[in-house]
């Protein structure tokens, strides 16, 4: 019967299993492979924009006309200083260790701000952000002796953002060259 | 001379075998099919994998063993542009501050400038004042020069000779700063070794 399917039934058996020759697809896929092997990047990297205090802004907007504290934070071989010009906050190290969310952590990680003790540097920079909240700008001192990953961390800590992406505190953060005091 | 049909000829004592000869009583195929069903699935899934994880930015930092980058969780990703290398040696607490890289080409040892009393770091500014002169070349008018930078900095090494290289750049012209970081998901500073 034309067109119909092969019962078998005339002339020779003609089996309707078929098999795909799958060589050919392994041998694409192990090419595709070995390139993306190749070509893999495993360390993920990521940026923390800053300006130099004093440094014109290469941003391509201009500067908001707002009122703003003039926010400081210095970093010290004692913990964080935070000034806003008429209030200051002393945040000491705990253990050796600078504080920026728990005093007696035995990992001092930042999961919720909400739960960051009152003397740590998230606790200051959310009670500071809840008074001023169109404050976007932070300048940062350090002292010499400070390791590169404190001041990092700072600037980090700064960007914070929430599950929403939203950035919580001052992500415009200015370095000063200037020793603090 | 008998006629032989062709085909294989086995020797006296294999013609009585049961696997080769007449002797066996089925006829058993040695030919067997490899299964690679599950290979073809592995391999999917290894493409897979791959293509999610495929950067096609490919590498924007010159990764150096002197250089163990500080962790970072709010940051945004890397884009290109001209990466300044502060390398250390020794390891944890102990490293010092080695060497300042620009592109990967040395430009100057921080022992030296050690005995400097200025702020800034004259190979390191002219160096990036050749990066600039090269740019607006290349691109003229058309396009503004926004002083796009990378810092890619040991995390132990002080603040002193980062701040020195900060003003450098500053005084070349390169005013928006990067800090290199590796990503850390919800990760602490304190889990980088030394850091305690």
């Amino acid at each position: 019967m034309a067109g119909g399917m092969d019962l078998g039934t005339k002339g020779g058996k003609r089996s309707l299993d078929t098999a795909i020759n799958l060589v050919p697809f392994i041998d694409l896929l192990s090419a595709i492979i070995s390139f993306l092997i190749m070509t893999a990047v495993w360390n993920q990297i990521d940026r923390l924009t800053v300006t130099q205090s004093g440094a014109p802004s290469s941003s391509d907007s201009p500067p908001e006309e707002s009122k703003t504290l003039p926010l400081n934070l210095q970093i010290t071989e004692k913990g964080f200083f935070v000034t806003t010009g008429e209030v200051s906050y002393d945040i000491e190290k705990s253990d050796g260790k600078y504080v920026y969310c728990l005093r007696s952590p035995a990992k001092d990680v930042i999961a919720d701000p909400a739960k960051c003790d009152e003397n740590s540097l998230v606790g200051v920079l959310r009670k500071i952000k809840a008074d001023a909240s169109d404050q976007r700008n932070i300048t940062v001192q350090c002292k010499n002796e400070v390791p590169y990953r404190e001041l990092v961390r700072v600037v980090d800590t700064c960007n914070y953002k929430d599950s929403s992406g939203k950035t919580l505190f001052f992500p415009d953060v200015a370095i000063s060259a200037l020793d603090p005091n | 001379m008998p006629i032989v049909i062709p085909g294989k000829r086995y020797s006296p004592r294999l013609a009585k075998s049961r696997l080769f000869g007449s002797g066996a009583h089925g006829k058993k195929s040695v030919v067997t099919d490899l299964l690679v069903t599950p290979l073809v699935d592995m391999f999917i899934i290894i493409v897979i994998f791959l293509l999610q994880n495929f950067s096609a930015t490919g590498e924007i930092l010159f990764m150096s063993q002197d250089i163990t980058l500080p962790n970072a969780s709010n940051g945004t990703e890397i884009e290109r542009s001209p990466v300044v290398q502060i390398s250390a040696e020794g390891t944890g607490e102990n490293a010092t501050p080695k060497a300042i890289m620009v592109e990967g080409e040395h430009v100057a040892q921080i022992a030296d400038l050690e005995r400097d009393e200025y702020w800034n770091i004259p190979a390191l500014e002219e160096k990036l004042r050749d990066i600039k002169k090269r740019y607006e070349a290349l691109h003229g008018a058309d396009e503004s020069f926004k002083g796009d930078i990378n810092i890619q900095a040991h995390h132990a090494i002080p603040f002193s000779t980062v701040k020195r290289v900060l003003f450098s750049c500053n005084q070349a012209g390169f005013t928006n700063i990067n800090f290199a970081a590796m990503r850390a998901g919800a990760a602490s500073m304190s889990d980088i070794p030394g850091s305690k």
